[in-house]
């Protein structure tokens, strides 16, 4: 199959000074005297991604995902190896990336076209279309930085896609803007995979990475740590933060997860009974609730949602609620909530309970809280499994199995002597 | 371009060369490409200029007016200042042109405005285009060129100003024949600019205080330059001791083929040089500022995403 990208020890590193003097120390010796400290965001990155094939991009932050892109995107050089990309390239980097901040969409537009090297007479026939689906309004001729995020990410993803690339590469802004949008992106994307066009995709959403890719790489502190089918690469990436989590179960609900002032935070949580004594094991059946404590500065500008799981010790989501998915609204006002699970059907284990308070879509996590202690679960009776599925049995007699049954498969005829 | 996409054979992007001697030698190959560049992307750097122009006034109500405004103002406040307050005469002018000083000066100043203006302009615009730089693979290149472009376009104005203004007034006789040198000199002009555009844009955007002290270093170039003296001994009796060193400057030669052309090569101002004379000296200059500015331009430019 031709390849659309060949990445060959590709490896960035950026520099780092102590002191502005040691900076024009050697600036001033062209390079000849070195004092500078060498970081390298990505080192030693080989892979060759197939034309028409979707790609995902996985790892933690300051894991290299975006020098990567950028490097592939040609605003940034490699400091080692080489790759060249086969091809239009088409680029959605971080956000408000592409644009001049003083000028209009329209010029911006003009801006990038010319930028891309099309020609105006091809700009022009383009241009109606990118305005209509960037949806600015009355903002095509205001200047960009009055834009809100949606719109700038709206031109930027209209124009990168517009100018119809053959590698289109996205740094994780699908999440961002209305769901509106959200999904008319992802419809795009979808068309341009079935035109046979190259995707490199980078997200923190393994589900999206999942759904969207058919390979993917691991990036691990600049380096691939896991390179091939998506479905394995994400679960291999995903038990590993998983296994980071337990081994040091404080750091990832503090620096990982705890949010920066001024936004809305879990402050507390807590398993009780109805009655409301606190409760750190109960029998299978017995009534749970959870009490919430949120805090959020903002109101008007952060509406919330809230969620809660249940998770195995693996980090298996066994059972969860959120109150967007249940259709229920949240005063977003700092506060509390109390979830009660009548008749609690997990079946005997030790569960973590997982607080998530989620912003007004349901889709981006503000605080994710996990109970330090975990919820043990005592059974009284000899059910298997996790949970407790009602259920009730018939015996009322049954014809013969229709073709839609499925049959065991017969066993292998013995073999005649 | 990526407009015409080469499937087959799309270029490797690799580090570059690592040891300083071949970063140099494939920056000095850059400069002889460099112009072809510019070229392709001329679209690009017509629509930079008006921006940087549109700039200049922008949010003002007389807009792009000001660049007609601006020397229109001066011209005539030095022509009264020169001419009739202060009434100097210079040595054997003739009645017809009492107004040689406040013309000498103003000329003196379009032409230095219009090449410092730009270089000053174009050491900080790779810094404060960081986004276009970083975010857009804009072609560094074209940034410091459109600050020189832009200044010397209003530089023409001026001229042109002085032009309109002083032959229809009767102030100055119009220029005759060596306009047709005016392209040659705004040529090597532009070459020269462009070169130390490219030198001090690139070297601002690694040690900021180049920018910083430029300013100052201008200041003192200006000075230094025949601007608002005249290399005569009638005027500065000591000159003569200092004239060798001072014009070893090459903004000396591009002050005086200037003033030249717009003048009528007037010999009784001291023009006992000739245009062509004064090229001859410029030209190595700009050579060497042209190819040392694209070298030096050529051998940073890929880390400039990272440091602006």
């Amino acid at each position: 199959m031709a390849a659309a990208i060949e990445i060959e020890g590709l490896g960035k590193a950026y520099r780092r000074y102590a002191s502005g003097a040691d900076r024009v120390l050697e600036a001033a010796s062209l390079g000849l005297v070195r004092r500078h400290a060498e970081f390298w965001a990505l080192a030693d990155v080989t892979a060759t991604i197939a034309r028409g094939e979707s790609f995902g991009l996985v790892g933690a932050n300051g894991a290299g995902k975006s020098t990567l892109l950028k490097l592939l995107a040609g605003t940034t050089f490699p400091s080692k190896g080489r790759f060249r990309v086969h091809g239009r390239l088409g680029a959605l980097l971080e956000l408000g990336a592409g644009f001049h901040l003083e000028l209009s969409g329209r010029e911006n537009l003009a801006l990038a076209g010319a930028l891309l090297g099309l020609s105006r007479r091809e700009l022009r026939e383009k241009e109606g279309a990118i305005l209509d689906f960037a949806e600015l309004g009355e903002f095509v001729d205001a200047p960009v930085r009055t834009y809100s995020t949606g719109m700038a990410v709206r031109l930027s993803f209209a124009l990168a896609t517009t100018i119809d690339p053959d590698v289109l590469i996205i740094d994780e802004v699908l999440a961002v803007g209305d769901l509106y949008f959200q999904k008319k992106c992802v419809d795009r994307v979808l068309d341009f995979q079935r035109r046979g066009k190259t995707i490199v995709f980078c997200s923190h959403s393994l589900y999206d990475v999942r759904n969207l890719c058919a390979r993917a790489a691991w990036l691990d502190r600049g380096r691939v740590r896991a390179l091939g089918d998506a479905v394995g690469v994400t679960n291999d990436y995903a038990t590993f933060e998983r296994e980071l989590g337990e081994a040091s179960p404080g750091e990832r609900s503090t620096s990982a997860t705890a949010p920066p002032a001024g936004l809305p935070r879990v402050l507390a949580a807590q398993c009780v009974r109805p009655g409301g004594e606190p409760v750190r094991e109960l029998a299978a059946g017995e009534t749970l609730a959870v009490r919430v404590w949120w805090e959020n500065p903002e109101p008007a500008r952060f509406p919330l949602q809230l969620g809660l799981g249940f998770l195995r010790q693996d980090k298996t989501l066994v059972a969860a609620a959120a109150t967007h998915v249940d259709g229920v609204s949240v005063d977003p006002r700092s506060g509390g909530a109390v979830l009660e699970f009548d008749a609690l059907p997990l079946l005997a284990g030790s569960f973590t309970v997982l607080v998530v308070l989620f912003d007004g879509d349901g889709v981006h996590r503000h605080h994710e809280f996990a109970l330090p202690e975990p919820l043990v679960v005592r059974a009284r009776t000899k059910e298997l499994g996790l949970v407790r599925l009602p259920h009730r049995w018939r015996f009322a007699p049954l014809e013969a199995p229709p073709a839609s049954a499925v049959s065991p498969a017969p066993r292998a005829p013995e073999r005649s002597a | 371009m990526r407009a015409t996409p080469d499937i087959e054979d799309a270029r490797w992007v690799d580090a570059g060369p690592s040891s300083l001697a071949r970063k140099l030698g494939a920056g000095f190959v850059q400069a002889f490409v460099l112009p072809r560049t510019v070229l392709a992307r001329r679209e690009l750097l017509v629509a930079g200029v008006r921006r940087e122009l549109a700039a200049r006034y922008s949010g003002t109500w007389l807009g792009r007016a000001w660049t007609l405004a601006t020397p229109l103002v001066l011209f005539c406040v030095y022509y009264f200042l020169f001419t009739r307050i202060f009434g100097f005469r210079l040595g054997d002018l003739p009645d017809s042109q009492r107004a040689a000083l406040g013309v000498w000066m103003f000329l003196g100043l379009v032409a230095w405005t219009g090449f410092a203006e730009g270089v000053a302009r174009a050491s900080t615009v790779l810094v404060e285009n960081g986004t276009l730089i970083k975010k857009l693979a804009f072609p560094a290149e074209l940034l410091p060129l459109e600050c020189v472009l832009a200044s010397a376009l209003v530089q023409c104005l001026g001229f042109g100003v002085f032009a309109l203004v002083a032959s229809f007034a009767g102030l100055w006789p119009p220029p005759g024949i060596a306009l047709a040198w005016c392209p040659v000199i705004l040529g090597l002009q532009l070459v020269f600019a462009y070169g130390l555009a490219l030198a001090l844009s690139a070297a601002t955007v690694f040690v900021r205080d180049v920018a910083a002290g430029l300013g100052l270093v201008l200041t003192l170039w200006m000075l230094a330059t025949p601007i608002f003296w005249i290399p005569a001994r009638e005027m500065l009796p000591g000159i003569d001791e200092w004239l060798p060193w001072l014009e070893l400057n090459p903004l000396h030669s591009l002050a005086y083929a200037w003033r030249a052309v717009w003048m009528s090569n007037e010999p009784a101002l001291v023009f006992q040089s000739s245009i062509a004379r004064e090229l001859a000296h410029f030209a190595p200059w700009a050579l060497a500022s042209y190819f040392f500015g694209a070298t030096l331009f050529a051998c940073t430019k890929r880390r400039f995403a990272d440091e602006v």
